[in-house]
Protein backbone atom coordinates (compact mmCIF):
# COMPACT_ATOMS: atom_id res chain seq x y z
CA UNK A 1 0.00 0.00 0.00
CA UNK A 2 2.15 3.42 -1.01
CA UNK A 3 0.47 6.75 0.03
CA UNK A 4 0.50 9.96 -1.09
CA UNK A 5 2.43 12.71 0.79
CA UNK A 6 1.18 16.02 -0.86
CA UNK A 7 3.22 18.89 0.76
CA UNK A 8 1.99 21.89 2.34
CA UNK A 9 0.52 24.42 0.45
CA UNK A 10 -1.93 27.49 1.77
CA UNK A 11 -5.08 27.94 -0.20
CA UNK A 12 -8.56 29.99 0.87
CA UNK A 13 -10.85 28.00 4.18
CA UNK A 14 -13.63 26.93 1.19
CA UNK A 15 -10.44 25.40 -1.35
CA UNK A 16 -9.45 23.88 1.70
CA UNK A 17 -12.51 21.94 2.91
CA UNK A 18 -13.23 20.93 -0.28
CA UNK A 19 -9.87 19.68 -1.41
CA UNK A 20 -10.07 17.51 1.75
CA UNK A 21 -14.01 16.31 0.72
CA UNK A 22 -13.10 15.73 -3.27
CA UNK A 23 -9.91 13.57 -2.29
CA UNK A 24 -12.06 11.73 0.11
CA UNK A 25 -14.35 10.63 -2.69
CA UNK A 26 -11.77 9.97 -4.92
CA UNK A 27 -10.11 7.56 -2.13
CA UNK A 28 -13.50 5.82 -1.73
CA UNK A 29 -13.96 5.39 -5.43
CA UNK A 30 -10.32 3.77 -5.57
CA UNK A 31 -9.15 6.33 -8.13
CA UNK A 32 -6.84 8.35 -5.42
CA UNK A 33 -4.43 6.47 -3.11
CA UNK A 34 -4.62 7.10 0.24
CA UNK A 35 -3.52 10.41 1.53
CA UNK A 36 -1.77 12.63 3.96
CA UNK A 37 -1.70 16.42 3.20
CA UNK A 38 -0.09 19.64 5.06
CA UNK A 39 -2.16 22.68 4.72
CA UNK A 40 -2.26 26.55 5.39
CA UNK A 41 -5.03 28.98 5.23
CA UNK A 42 -4.29 31.73 3.04
CA UNK A 43 -6.47 34.74 4.45
CA UNK A 44 -7.27 33.73 8.09
CA UNK A 45 -10.03 31.99 8.76
CA UNK A 46 -12.50 29.92 11.28
CA UNK A 47 -14.04 26.90 10.39
CA UNK A 48 -16.72 25.30 12.52
CA UNK A 49 -18.08 22.17 13.25
CA UNK A 50 -20.85 20.52 11.44
CA UNK A 51 -23.14 20.53 14.48
CA UNK A 52 -22.10 24.10 15.81
CA UNK A 53 -24.50 26.92 15.04
CA UNK A 54 -22.79 29.72 13.11
CA UNK A 55 -24.46 32.78 15.06
CA UNK A 56 -23.52 30.99 18.25
CA UNK A 57 -20.17 30.22 17.96
CA UNK A 58 -18.66 33.00 15.50
CA UNK A 59 -18.63 37.08 15.81
CA UNK A 60 -20.18 37.83 12.11
CA UNK A 61 -19.51 41.41 12.23
CA UNK A 62 -15.73 40.91 13.48
CA UNK A 63 -15.09 38.32 11.35
CA UNK A 64 -16.50 40.44 8.01
CA UNK A 65 -14.62 43.61 9.63
CA UNK A 66 -11.24 41.64 9.80
CA UNK A 67 -11.81 39.74 6.52
CA UNK A 68 -11.54 36.10 8.28
CA UNK A 69 -13.65 33.83 6.15
CA UNK A 70 -15.79 30.91 7.68
CA UNK A 71 -16.33 27.82 6.98
CA UNK A 72 -18.48 24.75 8.56
CA UNK A 73 -16.39 21.67 8.27
CA UNK A 74 -17.76 18.59 7.10
CA UNK A 75 -16.60 16.65 10.27
CA UNK A 76 -17.84 17.94 14.14
CA UNK A 77 -15.81 19.52 16.93
CA UNK A 78 -15.50 22.67 17.77
CA UNK A 79 -15.00 26.13 16.39
CA UNK A 80 -11.31 26.68 14.98
CA UNK A 81 -9.37 30.24 14.44
CA UNK A 82 -6.65 29.37 11.79
CA UNK A 83 -3.75 31.67 11.77
CA UNK A 84 -0.54 30.60 12.91
CA UNK A 85 -1.04 26.54 12.69
CA UNK A 86 -0.14 24.06 10.63
CA UNK A 87 -3.11 21.64 9.31
CA UNK A 88 -3.03 18.32 7.92
CA UNK A 89 -5.52 15.98 7.07
CA UNK A 90 -5.16 12.10 6.47
CA UNK A 91 -7.61 10.20 4.20
CA UNK A 92 -7.96 6.48 3.89
CA UNK A 93 -10.15 3.15 3.75
CA UNK A 94 -11.60 2.85 6.88
CA UNK A 95 -10.18 -0.20 7.16
CA UNK A 96 -6.84 0.86 7.74
CA UNK A 97 -7.40 2.12 10.69
CA UNK A 98 -8.85 0.68 14.01
CA UNK A 99 -13.14 0.57 13.73
CA UNK A 100 -13.01 1.73 17.19
CA UNK A 101 -13.37 5.64 16.60
CA UNK A 102 -11.51 7.12 19.98
CA UNK A 103 -8.56 4.38 19.46
CA UNK A 104 -8.09 5.38 15.59
CA UNK A 105 -7.99 9.15 16.85
CA UNK A 106 -5.25 8.03 19.52
CA UNK A 107 -3.54 6.10 16.20
CA UNK A 108 -3.76 9.40 13.85
CA UNK A 109 -2.96 11.69 17.19
CA UNK A 110 0.15 10.04 17.59
CA UNK A 111 1.59 10.97 14.44
CA UNK A 112 1.16 14.43 15.78
CA UNK A 113 2.94 13.27 18.92
CA UNK A 114 5.73 11.68 17.40
CA UNK A 115 6.57 14.79 15.64
CA UNK A 116 6.28 17.00 18.41
CA UNK A 117 8.80 14.36 20.35
CA UNK A 118 10.92 15.05 17.15
CA UNK A 119 10.75 18.58 17.96
CA UNK A 120 11.87 18.12 21.70
CA UNK A 121 8.22 18.32 23.54
CA UNK A 122 6.36 15.12 25.86
CA UNK A 123 3.08 15.59 23.93
CA UNK A 124 -0.12 13.01 25.04
CA UNK A 125 -3.40 12.09 23.64
CA UNK A 126 -6.35 13.41 25.58
CA UNK A 127 -9.90 11.51 24.29
CA UNK A 128 -11.67 12.34 22.85
CA UNK A 129 -9.75 14.66 19.80
CA UNK A 130 -7.19 16.86 21.76
CA UNK A 131 -3.15 16.88 21.89
CA UNK A 132 -1.66 18.37 25.09
CA UNK A 133 1.78 19.70 25.93
CA UNK A 134 2.25 20.19 29.78
CA UNK A 135 -1.39 20.00 30.01
CA UNK A 136 -1.96 22.22 27.86
CA UNK A 137 -4.33 22.03 24.36
CA UNK A 138 -1.03 22.16 21.24
CA UNK A 139 -3.69 20.59 19.02
CA UNK A 140 -7.61 19.75 18.37
CA UNK A 141 -8.79 17.72 15.72
CA UNK A 142 -11.69 15.95 14.15
CA UNK A 143 -12.56 13.03 11.83
CA UNK A 144 -15.30 11.80 10.00
CA UNK A 145 -15.78 8.07 7.84
CA UNK A 146 -17.89 8.09 5.00
CA UNK A 147 -18.37 5.81 2.00
CA UNK A 148 -15.89 3.50 3.75
CA UNK A 149 -12.68 6.25 4.32
CA UNK A 150 -11.92 8.03 6.92
CA UNK A 151 -10.88 11.93 7.01
CA UNK A 152 -8.90 13.13 9.92
CA UNK A 153 -8.15 16.60 10.38
CA UNK A 154 -6.32 18.66 12.40
CA UNK A 155 -4.22 21.61 13.72
CA UNK A 156 -1.17 21.79 15.19
CA UNK A 157 -1.04 25.68 16.76
CA UNK A 158 2.29 27.55 15.65
CA UNK A 159 1.31 30.73 17.22
CA UNK A 160 -1.33 31.32 19.22
CA UNK A 161 -3.10 35.06 19.57
CA UNK A 162 -5.87 33.82 22.27
CA UNK A 163 -7.16 37.81 22.52
CA UNK A 164 -7.70 37.92 18.39
CA UNK A 165 -9.51 34.82 18.69
CA UNK A 166 -11.91 35.69 20.94
CA UNK A 167 -12.62 39.07 19.26
CA UNK A 168 -13.55 36.85 16.27
CA UNK A 169 -15.42 33.68 18.20
CA UNK A 170 -18.45 34.14 20.45
CA UNK A 171 -18.05 34.62 24.05
CA UNK A 172 -21.28 33.55 26.09
CA UNK A 173 -21.12 36.57 28.03
CA UNK A 174 -19.20 39.76 27.32
CA UNK A 175 -18.51 40.55 31.07
CA UNK A 176 -16.55 37.20 31.24
CA UNK A 177 -15.00 38.01 28.47
CA UNK A 178 -11.46 38.74 30.07
CA UNK A 179 -11.58 35.85 32.25
CA UNK A 180 -12.29 33.25 29.27
CA UNK A 181 -8.98 34.78 27.66
CA UNK A 182 -6.97 34.14 31.11
CA UNK A 183 -8.15 30.47 31.36
CA UNK A 184 -7.68 30.49 27.55
CA UNK A 185 -4.06 31.26 27.62
CA UNK A 186 -3.78 28.71 30.62
CA UNK A 187 -5.33 25.73 28.66
CA UNK A 188 -3.56 26.39 25.28
CA UNK A 189 -0.16 26.46 24.12
CA UNK A 190 2.17 26.58 20.81
CA UNK A 191 4.98 25.23 19.12
CA UNK A 192 6.43 28.40 19.93
CA UNK A 193 5.28 28.50 23.62
CA UNK A 194 7.23 25.08 24.16
CA UNK A 195 10.37 25.16 21.50
CA UNK A 196 12.18 27.25 19.63
CA UNK A 197 11.46 26.00 16.30
CA UNK A 198 10.62 27.62 13.05
CA UNK A 199 7.60 26.28 10.60
CA UNK A 200 9.94 24.42 8.08
CA UNK A 201 10.94 22.34 11.08
CA UNK A 202 7.45 21.20 12.01
CA UNK A 203 6.62 20.66 8.88
CA UNK A 204 9.66 18.46 8.55
CA UNK A 205 9.34 16.67 11.71
CA UNK A 206 4.99 16.41 10.97
CA UNK A 207 6.37 14.44 7.52
CA UNK A 208 8.20 12.10 9.68
CA UNK A 209 5.35 11.51 11.86
CA UNK A 210 3.04 10.71 9.11
CA UNK A 211 4.97 8.82 7.28
CA UNK A 212 6.76 6.69 9.14
CA UNK A 213 6.35 2.79 8.60
CA UNK A 214 4.83 3.87 5.59
CA UNK A 215 5.78 3.54 1.58
CA UNK A 216 4.90 6.99 0.00
CA UNK A 217 5.66 9.33 -2.79
CA UNK A 218 5.58 12.50 -2.28
CA UNK A 219 2.89 13.94 -4.79
CA UNK A 220 -0.13 16.86 -6.08
CA UNK A 221 -3.32 16.90 -6.41
CA UNK A 222 -4.79 15.49 -9.72
CA UNK A 223 -6.92 17.24 -11.86
CA UNK A 224 -9.57 15.35 -11.20
CA UNK A 225 -9.20 15.91 -7.49
CA UNK A 226 -8.78 19.92 -7.96
CA UNK A 227 -11.49 20.25 -10.02
CA UNK A 228 -14.01 18.23 -8.04
CA UNK A 229 -12.75 20.30 -5.42
CA UNK A 230 -13.80 23.95 -7.32
CA UNK A 231 -17.02 22.69 -7.60
CA UNK A 232 -17.52 21.86 -4.53
CA UNK A 233 -16.48 25.31 -3.41
CA UNK A 234 -19.55 26.73 -5.18
CA UNK A 235 -21.47 24.13 -4.73
CA UNK A 236 -21.36 23.83 -0.78
CA UNK A 237 -18.66 25.41 0.98
CA UNK A 238 -19.06 28.91 -0.13
CA UNK A 239 -22.68 28.40 0.23
CA UNK A 240 -24.91 30.35 2.67
CA UNK A 241 -27.17 27.34 2.91
CA UNK A 242 -24.23 24.87 3.95
CA UNK A 243 -21.79 27.45 6.42
CA UNK A 244 -25.29 28.97 8.43
CA UNK A 245 -27.32 25.37 8.42
CA UNK A 246 -27.45 25.19 11.71
CA UNK B 1 -20.34 16.82 28.39
CA UNK B 2 -17.50 14.27 29.45
CA UNK B 3 -14.78 15.17 27.05
CA UNK B 4 -15.29 18.72 27.70
CA UNK B 5 -18.42 18.82 24.51
CA UNK B 6 -20.43 21.16 24.42
CA UNK B 7 -24.27 20.14 23.79
CA UNK B 8 -27.04 22.86 23.13
CA UNK B 9 -30.71 21.77 22.29
CA UNK B 10 -33.33 24.92 21.45
CA UNK B 11 -36.66 23.41 21.14
CA UNK B 12 -40.09 24.96 21.46
CA UNK B 13 -43.19 22.69 22.71
CA UNK B 14 -46.85 23.53 21.26
CA UNK B 15 -49.21 21.46 23.55
CA UNK B 16 -47.00 19.56 26.00
CA UNK B 17 -44.81 17.88 22.34
CA UNK B 18 -42.08 18.80 20.99
CA UNK B 19 -42.91 21.21 17.95
CA UNK B 20 -39.11 22.50 16.74
CA UNK B 21 -35.68 21.48 17.56
CA UNK B 22 -32.23 22.47 16.55
CA UNK B 23 -29.39 20.65 18.38
CA UNK B 24 -26.09 21.79 18.03
CA UNK B 25 -21.98 21.66 19.71
CA UNK B 26 -19.07 20.51 19.37
CA UNK B 27 -19.73 16.57 19.17
CA UNK B 28 -19.49 13.76 17.07
CA UNK B 29 -21.38 11.95 15.02
CA UNK B 30 -20.61 9.65 12.52
CA UNK B 31 -22.53 9.79 9.65
CA UNK B 32 -22.94 13.28 10.48
CA UNK B 33 -27.05 13.40 8.77
CA UNK B 34 -27.69 11.19 10.91
CA UNK B 35 -28.57 14.41 13.27
CA UNK B 36 -31.14 15.63 10.87
CA UNK B 37 -33.11 12.19 11.28
CA UNK B 38 -32.92 12.19 15.49
CA UNK B 39 -34.10 16.01 15.25
CA UNK B 40 -37.28 14.33 13.63
CA UNK B 41 -37.89 11.63 15.21
CA UNK B 42 -38.47 13.72 18.07
CA UNK B 43 -40.79 16.19 16.45
CA UNK B 44 -44.27 15.32 18.48
CA UNK B 45 -42.94 13.45 21.29
CA UNK B 46 -43.74 14.78 25.07
CA UNK B 47 -40.50 15.37 26.99
CA UNK B 48 -41.24 12.89 29.81
CA UNK B 49 -41.45 10.36 26.72
CA UNK B 50 -38.72 7.95 26.23
CA UNK B 51 -36.53 9.90 23.86
CA UNK B 52 -33.63 8.35 24.78
CA UNK B 53 -34.70 5.24 23.51
CA UNK B 54 -36.36 7.07 20.20
CA UNK B 55 -32.54 8.60 19.93
CA UNK B 56 -31.02 5.17 20.71
CA UNK B 57 -33.42 3.27 17.65
CA UNK B 58 -32.63 6.36 15.16
CA UNK B 59 -28.34 6.12 15.78
CA UNK B 60 -28.99 2.24 15.23
CA UNK B 61 -31.18 2.32 11.82
CA UNK B 62 -28.58 4.27 10.69
CA UNK B 63 -25.71 2.38 12.35
CA UNK B 64 -24.27 6.09 13.09
CA UNK B 65 -21.88 6.54 16.28
CA UNK B 66 -22.90 9.68 18.16
CA UNK B 67 -19.01 10.68 20.46
CA UNK B 68 -18.82 12.90 23.17
CA UNK B 69 -22.83 13.10 24.16
CA UNK B 70 -25.15 10.71 24.98
CA UNK B 71 -28.89 9.99 24.14
CA UNK B 72 -29.31 10.96 27.69
CA UNK B 73 -27.60 14.43 27.82
CA UNK B 74 -30.31 15.45 25.07
CA UNK B 75 -33.41 13.77 26.63
CA UNK B 76 -32.07 16.12 30.02
CA UNK B 77 -31.62 19.22 27.82
CA UNK B 78 -34.99 18.83 26.84
CA UNK B 79 -36.43 18.09 29.97
CA UNK B 80 -34.59 21.19 31.56
CA UNK B 81 -35.31 23.35 28.69
CA UNK B 82 -39.22 22.41 29.11
CA UNK B 83 -38.72 23.04 33.01
CA UNK B 84 -37.62 26.72 32.06
CA UNK B 85 -39.74 27.59 29.44
CA UNK B 86 -43.26 26.31 29.73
Amino acid sequence: MRWRLIPYAENDAFLNMAIDESVSLRVGSGQSPPTIRFYGWKSHAISIGYFQSLEREVDLENCRAAGVDIVRRRTGGGAVFHEREITYSIIAKEELFPKDIIASYREICGYVIDALGLLGMDAEFKPINDILVKGRKISGNAQTRRGGVLLQHGTLLYEVDVGRMFSLLKVSDEKIRDKMISSAKERVTSVRQQANVDMEDVLAALEKGFTQGREYDAGELTEGELAGARELVESRYKKQEWNGMR
Amino acid sequence: MPGGKLLCVDVEFSEGRINKIRITGDFFLHPEETIEKIEGSLIGMRPEGRLDVVILSTLAADRARLIGATPDDIERLIRKARTVVP
